[in-house]
């Protein structure tokens, strides 16, 4: 359903406004001390809409998954570990990484959680921890989007990367989120990425 | 008069304490209550039903089923009624009566309309009385289907043996024998695939949930959802078509009727399509 439907591809591909504007983490003035607050969150079991819902999309990536990636089987439908390989003729031809996608309680109404597993691609927008600052995973989720379609997001945003860099911010913004602190606790903002 | 107007009132205390009953889970002493109740006026349907969710409670379908005849058979509107008979047939596998009063009971929960948690426990049990329906008669006709082909297979190979034309392994370009058992196969292949489990197409599934539609609303962008999970999607996420991203309010969103048809024509066809996860 995924892979056959233009719309949401476009969709997708359109979300991504990379690299005219991009997200910076706001960061808290004083780490929350209940960090784990979000994990024990993620980890509540999924509702029947949501396990009906992941067990459809994993039947659909089975028969057509996106190009390019590759998920690790495993029986833990609420966590998925899919393997990306970097497109022919990008910065990352040639190299793999790992995605891990935690799926909340109440998905699709709130978006999934995508980090980078160690080690995290060097990418302008990847964080070394494996963040990854993308508006599709956070304000401008939507619940007609699929792990697929976040995955095409994911790989075309690393496709377009101009340098293996890291983000400007990454050692301030990793040092905050010790305690393994979820991405989606950040407070993402748009900046302007022109300077 | 006089004493008539004592049993009820009588009756209707009876009732009122077994509420209390049952309202604290004490279904057996809601049940003497109701009980006596009946026994003084035995023509209010209320009190069957009453008793008749009692038992439903404590899962004693017999009971279930003999109560709520009675009330349905004082007032046959009882949405609970038919609910409760429903279930109490489905238990004993009448599926195709089941069906009945659980469309009976949806049809006169809509001409109340009223939209609450009922509609989705009556959907529930139907569609779970619809798939075991057709569980029950697709085996059936599968098998005979399966015979049919067997007996036709044996008389097309008997036909070409008399006729001197059996010839199986031959690579001639016409080999009429080879060529008909082919396209036998087809046909029967064909004649059970309504019967085969599979995808719903897509244009009958909603992009949030990705299950068959029950209540398909249109967007002014056009794209269809399942109203219960977009007005979620307007409560919790945003107010913006999930697909299109276009500005969405509640009150902009259409019933979608032809794609209700059509679903309801496909799950006529597809039965197996009620099964839920």
């Amino acid at each position: 359903m995924v892979a056959s439907n233009p719309t949401r591809i476009e969709e997708a591909k359109s979300r991504l406004l990379w690299p005219s504007l991009r997200l910076l983490p706001s960061l808290p003035q004083e780490p929350k001390r209940t960090m784990t607050s979000s994990s024990t969150a993620s980890r509540k079991a999924l509702s029947k809409i949501a396990c009906n819902r992941l067990q459809k999309e994993l039947a659909e990536w089975q028969v057509g998954p996106p190009a390019g990636f590759k998920y690790k089987v495993s029986d833990n439908l609420q966590r998925w570990v899919i393997e990306v390989g970097g497109a022919a003729g990008t910065l990352y031809a040639g190299e793999t990484y790992q995605l891990q996608v935690d799926f909340p309680e109440h998905y699709p109404m709130e978006a999934p959680q995508v980090i980078f597993l160690n080690p995290a691609p060097m990418h302008p927008h990847i964080y070394s921890n494996g963040h990854i600052c993308l508006d599709i995973l956070y304000d401008s989720w939507s619940p007609a989007m699929t792990v697929s379609s976040v995955c095409i997001s994911i790989l075309s945003m690393l496709s377009s990367s101009p340098a293996k860099q890291r983000p400007q911010d990454n050692d301030r913004y990793v040092r905050n989120c010790r305690n393994g602190r979820s991405p989606k606790e950040t407070r993402w903002w748009f900046h302007d990425d022109k300077v | 008069m006089a004493a008539d107007g004592g049993v009820a009132r009588q009756a209707e205390l009876r009732r009122i304490e077994g509420n209390a009953c049952f309202y604290k889970a004490r279904f057996g002493a809601a049940i003497d209550c109701y009980t006596e109740a009946i026994a003084l006026c035995p023509d209010v349907a209320v009190y069957w039903m009453n008793r008749g969710l009692c038992h439903f409670r404590r899962k004693d379908w017999a009971k279930v089923e003999e109560d709520s005849r009675k009330a349905l058979a004082l007032d046959d509107t009882l949405v609970k009624g038919h609910y409760m008979l429903g279930c109490a047939l489905l238990r004993k596998e009448e599926c195709a009566l089941a069906i009945k009063e659980l469309e009976k009971a949806l049809d006169l929960l809509k001409s109340s309309n009223s939209r609450d948690k009922m509609a989705e426990d009556i959907w529930e049990v139907l569609a779970k009385a619809k798939y075991l329906d057709w569980e029950k008669h697709s085996t059936q006709r599968v098998w005979k289907i399966q015979n049919l082909k067997e007996a036709c297979e044996n008389a097309l190979q008997e036909h070409h043996f008399l006729s001197g034309t059996l010839t199986e392994d031959s690579v001639g370009p016409t080999n009429e024998y080879s060529e008909q058992r082919k396209l036998l196969s087809e046909v029967f292949t064909n004649a059970i695939l309504a019967d085969t489990p599979g995808d719903v197409p897509d244009y009958l599934c909603c992009q949030i949930t990705f299950e068959i539609f029950r209540d398909p609303v249109i967007t002014p962008s056009g794209v269809t959802y399942e109203r219960a999970i977009l007005l979620e999607h307007l409560r919790k996420v945003g107010n913006f078509d999930p697909v299109t991203r276009e500005p969405l309010k509640e009150h902009q969103l259409v019933p979608n009727l032809a794609i209700k048809e059509a679903v309801q024509a496909y799950l006529k066809e597809h039965s197996w399509a009620y099964r839920s996860n």
